[in-house]
C-alpha cells in the first residue's frame, strides 16, 4: 500500500512564504520611500520637511519632535507636531531616556510603552532616533506617541526603517548645512 | 482591455511616492495631483476609474474635494477612497457624509490597499 500523498503541507508552506515575502516587500517599500525622499533634499528646510513627512506617512506618528545637538551638548528643539512634539523643550545629552539614547548614537524603542513603563519626565515616549553621520552627531527625533490605529513600535518590526531614517536624515542635514554655507557661484550654478 | 487609471491626490510628496510605487507594482496607470482643487480639475479632465484622496490638504481638503467630485455627473459613480491618518469615528462619519466609498488609514498597508482597489476594480488593469 502506497503512502498517502501530502498536498496540503506544500501549499501551506508556499502560502507562508508568500506572506513573508509580502511583509518584506512592504518593509523594503518603506526603506525605498524614506531613502529617496531624504536623498533628494538639498537644503536644511527640505530635509526637515522630508523628516516630518516620513515620520507621519511611513512610521506613523503625529506626535514627535526633531532636535539638533549643540556643541555644548544641549539637545535643542527645532520642529515638531502634536501635543507633546510641538512644545519647544530642550534636553541634555546623557540625561533621561532621550539624552541617553542620543548620546549612545543608537536607535531606542520603548517597547514597554504599552505597560506605561517608559516616559520622558512625565511625557509618553515611544522612540528616539539619533542623526549620526560618521563621527558627527547632528541631532535626533523623538516619537512621543504613534497613531492610535498602528501597532506599537518595536525594534524587530521598525528598527531598520528607524535606523535608515537616522542615517539618511543626518546626511541630508549635513548637505543642507554645507550648501547653505558655501555660496560660491560655481557650486550654486552646478 | 484598457488599463485602469487611478488618480492619487495628496500634498505629501512621501505619501504620493509611496502610493505610486504600490500602484505601479500592478498594471495601473497612475496620475497625481497635490491638492484638492487640482484633484477635482484633474479628475474632471482625466475621468479616472478610482480616486485615492488625502484628507488634510491645503486650498481644498479631501472632504470638500470628494463632495465636489460627487456633484459632477461624470464622477458621481467612481470609487473614491479617503486616505487619512485619523481613524476616529467622527472622521469616518464625515468622510462617508462627503460621499467617499472607502477609507484607508496611513501608514498605508500595501496588501490592504490593493485588496480594496481590486474589490472595486475587478480584473485590475491587466491588458
Amino acid at each position: 500500500m502506497t503512502a498517502p500523498l501530502d498536498v496540503d503541507t506544500p501549499i501551506a508552506d508556499l502560502s507562508r512564504r508568500l506572506a513573508a515575502a509580502e511583509r518584506e516587500n512592504d518593509e523594503l517599500l518603506k526603506l525605498v520611500v524614506a531613502a529617496r525622499q531624504l536623498g533628494e533634499s538639498t537644503t536644511t528646510r527640505a530635509a526637515l520637511a522630508a523628516i516630518r513627512d516620513i515620520i507621519v506617512t511611513v512610521i506613523g506618528s503625529e506626535d514627535f519632535a526633531i532636535y539638533v545637538v549643540e556643541p555644548d551638548g544641549a539637545i535643542r528643539w527645532v520642529s515638531g507636531m502634536g501635543c507633546f512634539g510641538a512644545v519647544s523643550r530642550h534636553f541634555k545629552l546623557e540625561e533621561g531616556p532621550l539624552g541617553k539614547a542620543v548620546a549612545a548614537r543608537s536607535v531606542y524603542v520603548a517597547e514597554e510603552m504599552q505597560a506605561g513603563l517608559d516616559h520622558l519626565d512625565g511625557w509618553p515616549f515611544a522612540a528616539a532616533v539619533p542623526f549620526v553621520l560618521g563621527d558627527r552627531l547632528l541631532g535626533a527625533f523623538a516619537i512621543f506617541r504613534t497613531l492610535p490605529h498602528r501597532e506599537p513600535l518595536t525594534m524587530r518590526a521598525d528598527g531598520e526603517v528607524l535606523r535608515l531614517v537616522g542615517v539618511q536624515a543626518a546626511a541630508a542635514l549635513a548637505i543642507g548645512d554645507l550648501l547653505a554655507r558655501d555660496t560660491s557661484p560655481d557650486l550654486v550654478t552646478a | 482591455m484598457a488599463r485602469k487609471k487611478i488618480l492619487v491626490v495628496d500634498d505629501s510628496p512621501t505619501s504620493l511616492l509611496w502610493q505610486q510605487l504600490i500602484l505601479r507594482s500592478e498594471p495601473f496607470d497612475v496620475i497625481t495631483a497635490t491638492d484638492g482643487d487640482e484633484g477635482v480639475r484633474v479628475a474632471q479632465a482625466e475621468q479616472p476609474d478610482l480616486v485615492l484622496l488625502d484628507v488634510v490638504m491645503p486650498r481644498m481638503n479631501g472632504f470638500d474635494a470628494c463632495r465636489a467630485m460627487r456633484s459632477d455627473p461624470g464622477l458621481r459613480d467612481i470609487p473614491i477612497f479617503l486616505v487619512t491618518t485619523r481613524s476616529e469615528m467622527n472622521n469616518v462619519t464625515a468622510g462617508y457624509e462627503s460621499g467617499c466609498t472607502e477609507f484607508v488609514t496611513k501608514p498605508i498597508d500595501k496588501v490592504e490597499l490593493l485588496a480594496k482597489i481590486h474589490s472595486y476594480l475587478p480584473g485590475g488593469g491587466a491588458a
